[in-house]
């Protein structure tokens, strides 16, 4: 319609395609754009895995990313572990998928809910999390900002022993202190000890404890209402089985003239990828191929910034009482009245209103007279 | 474990064969008799983690539903809680009394979970002690609660023992007969099953843990007894829902992937089980009980009453001296210290009395103190008015002459007026 910018194809259109043309501006490309420069960018994802010893964490992590990140693992024996304390450990790959290259670094915390003492066990994980923050905080208020590591936890798969009957005070103790500071996710591991009756109540206790205490899990975003139909349906499934049960393995199995990953019983075969069977499909789809983008989104914009937030204010807080003290970051001064001035500013209004009286006193005086 | 019995070394005693049936032979019958009518007594504590399947594995075993709610997380100490149960099968009657360790395991601090339960069976222990040392004692119908057998769950991770089971355990193996099952074992594949039982039986043997020893010396269940050791500890699964396999109901739990049975003995060891606890050694469980665990309790019991069996001359104490020497060591005790408890009263009454008496002078003092002030208050007080009466006559006496002058200077004015104003006039009529 208007003659400013304008497409010109190169090649010979037919008259009707023509008008299109001579709408189209062009930056429809930019997804195309974003796309090029995020291949060529590559990703990074940093993902805690926590829970109790033997529930099946690093057999999930090897199913999720086909890697195997534990090649030598030491586990401690019952009498190591009566007075054990909870490590950080950090193990990055880096995998490419189609070109696409992803630094995926898993933080494990061996030792969490082992002890026989796990008061604050939680500690040291809160910690790391925190000095993460800390590290990004001071990285982006410097001033040389081109190469700035993200360490930052996006995503926390927290995992619910199956043999209770909901969550245990170290669960809901855990997920208190870390649910405003990493997204977590809730999964009930080695899903196999429950036939499906007892999934669903279980869910169902879970997520009635979950909202009881007041704990704020990663929450599914929203889909836009202009999606088609069948993304809606899967987003809304993935809503209701939330928390995952999840079954991990290690092994693959012959079942049904297949090869596929499972663990093998006398009573029969269970496939992890088996949408029947286990969660795990929906957590590997939810986890990496539709929400791995937004749980950054969401570590950066809201854990983030609360902790930045919360820093910022401790700092100025502190100026004001101790002038001395050198900020790290350069903060603007707050526009605050001078004490000085506001004191004169005082004195002077008395004087006046003295004056005033005193005008008065002379003037009744001389009526009086 | 065989019973020594102790004979005199000088007598001989010698082995005569009969020649007709005497018919002594059927002791046995008489004692299974008088047991059977008596009906027999089974105490078992499970000890395990909130979840973990205790009372169903209970319900599976005894096939039946004994009713008990599920019980919470949010439990802040260890408590256990008894239930005694009529069973009847054929003509045996049983009493059995299962024992549930509530809010095991789920604490953060969880520390002192053992001692509840170390307290439940030295109460129980100390029970029948107490019944055993009456005068009065009816021990044939004494319902034993006693613990004969411990079933611990071990929550199957894969690993290896939890911190939690190595000390609870350790703490029990002296007290109780433990045995070692894995719970909820449908959820170890097979390969990692035997990996997980090894696991465990080497830290058990590692740190020292006691646990039930199948009897290996009577020949009818010695072989039974050896195979099923092997198999320590058991991998149980229970179910109290029955699945139609085959054209036969069975107890099963029903996954989308297979039917676990819990009576095959491929699919778990909940047959090996049942026949261990119940079937074979059960009546070996009791006697364990009561000889081993409880004589140990005993000793140590009577040991630290400073009970001794003999005395440091080696001549054997009787109980009834001890006892004596003891009550009236007692006895002395306590008279001391009602003597100290009167002495302590004493002071502290007479004390009171001199703080009481230190106060009440204090007021006198202040009263008088008060008083004083209050006089000379006074007193000043009517100085005061004194000048003040004083003035005011002062006044109206200057006040009366002022006006006396004033009038006098009035009368005398005016005659000046009038003077002054004859003097005047001349003037003003030139103005």
């Amino acid at each position: 319609m208007s003659t400013g910018l304008r497409h010109k194809s190169k090649l010979a259109t037919p008259e009707d395609k023509q008008d299109i043309d001579k709408q189209y501006v062009g930056f429809a490309t930019l997804p195309n754009q974003v796309h090029r420069k995020s291949v060529k960018k590559g990703f990074d994802f940093t993902l805690m895995v926590a829970g109790e010893s033997g529930l099946g964490k690093s057999t999930l992590v090897h199913s999720l990313f086909l890697t195997d990140l534990y090649k030598e693992r030491k586990l401690l024996s019952a009498e190591e572990r009566i007075s054990q304390t909870v490590e950080i450990l950090k193990h990055t790959v880096d995998i490419e998928e189609k070109g696409v290259k992803l630094k995926l670094t898993i933080v494990d915390t061996p030792g969490f809910g082992d002890a026989v003492n796990n008061s604050e066990c939680w500690k040291p994980i809160t910690d790391y999390v925190d000095q993460q923050f800390e590290q990004y905080f001071r990285d982006e208020s410097g001033l040389n900002r081109k190469n700035i590591q993200d360490n930052r936890v996006h995503c926390c798969l927290y995992f619910i022993s199956p043999f209770g009957h909901g969550l245990r005070p170290v669960d809901v103790g855990f997920m208190k202190a870390l649910h405003e500071k990493v997204n977590i996710v809730p999964l009930i591991a080695k899903a196999d000890c429950l036939v499906p009756g007892e999934i669903r109540k279980l869910k169902e206790r879970i997520r009635e404890e979950i909202d009881k205490f007041g704990i704020h899990v990663y929450q599914f975003p929203e889909c836009d209402s202009d999606e088609d139909e069948d993304f809606k349906q899967q987003d809304r499934e993935l809503k209701e089985s939330a928390p995952f049960a999840v079954i991990g393995s290690n092994t693959v199995v012959e079942a049904k003239g297949q090869r596929v990953r499972g663990r093998l019983y006398p009573w029969g075969i269970v496939e992890v990828e088996n949408q029947a069977h286990c969660d795990f499909v929906k957590l590997r789809n939810m986890l990496i191929r539709t929400h791995m983008h937004d749980l950054k989104d969401v570590t950066c914009d809201v854990h983030y910034e609360n902790y930045r937030a919360h820093c910022i204010q401790q700092m100025t807080s502190k100026l004001t009482q101790d002038s001395r003290m050198e900020s790290p970051i350069p903060i603007l001064p707050l526009p605050t009245p001078d004490a000085e001035t506001e004191k004169l500013i005082r004195m002077k209004d008395e004087e006046l209103r003295r004056m005033q009286e005193m005008l008065q006193k002379m003037k009744q005086q001389m009526q009086d007279q | 474990m065989a019973v020594a019995v102790g004979r005199p070394s000088n007598e001989e005693l010698r082995n005569l064969s009969l020649s007709g049936h005497v018919g002594f032979d059927s002791l046995p019958d008489q004692l299974v008799n008088k047991s059977t009518s008596q009906g027999f007594c089974f105490n078992i504590l499970c000890v395990g983690e909130t979840g973990i399947g205790k009372s169903t594995l209970m319900d599976t075993l005894f096939n039946t539903k004994f009713e008990s709610d599920p019980a919470t997380h949010n439990e802040p100490g260890v408590r256990l809680k008894a239930r005694s149960y009529e069973l009847q099968e054929s003509n045996v009657r049983l009493k059995l009394t299962i024992v549930d360790t509530v809010g095991f395991g789920d604490q953060i601090n969880k520390d002192d979970s053992y001692k509840p339960i170390v307290e439940y069976i030295d109460a129980q222990f100390e029970a029948y002690l107490q019944e055993e040392l009456k005068i009065k004692r009816s021990l044939f119908n004494y319902h034993d609660t006693r613990i004969h057998a411990c079933l611990y769950f071990i929550a199957p991770t894969g690993h290896s023992l939890k911190s939690l089971d190595l000390v609870t355990m350790k703490k029990l193996d002296s007290k109780v007969n433990i045995i070692p099952i894995i719970a909820k074992a449908d959820t170890i594949a097979k390969n990692e099953l035997h990996k997980f039982k090894s696991k465990i039986m080497s830290e058990l043997v590692s740190n020292g843990v006691q646990i039930y020893q199948f009897p290996t010396d009577e020949e009818t269940v010695a072989e039974i007894n050896a195979t099923m050791s092997v198999h320590l500890p058991f991998a149980v699964v229970g179910s109290t829902e029955e699945v139609k396999i085959g054209n036969k109901m069975a107890k099963a739990r029903q996954y989308p992937w297979g039917v676990v049975q819990v009576e095959n003995e491929n699919h778990c060891d909940f047959v090996k089980l049942r026949e261990m606890l119940i079937r074979v050694n059960m009546e070996d469980l009791r006697e364990q009980t009561h000889t081993r665990h409880y004589e140990l309790y005993r000793r140590c019991k009577l040991e630290e009453m400073g009970f001794k069996d003999t005395d440091p001359d080696s001549k054997p104490f009787s109980l009834q001296e001890t006892y004596e020497a003891k009550r009236n060591e007692f006895l002395g005790e306590l008279q001391k210290k009602e003597e100290e408890m009167r002495q302590m009263f004493v002071m502290r009454v007479k004390e009171k009395e001199a703080e009481l008496k230190e106060a009440e002078k204090e007021l006198h003092e202040k009263f008088d103190l008060l008083k004083r002030t209050h006089q000379e208050e006074k007193k000043k007080v009517e100085d005061k008015k004194k000048e003040l009466e004083e003035e005011v006559n002062n006044f109206q006496k200057k006040k009366a002459a002022a006006q006396l002058l004033q009038s006098q200077a009035q009368q005398s004015g005016a005659q000046q007026t009038k003077k002054d104003k004859d003097k005047k006039n001349p003037w003003l009529c030139t103005e």
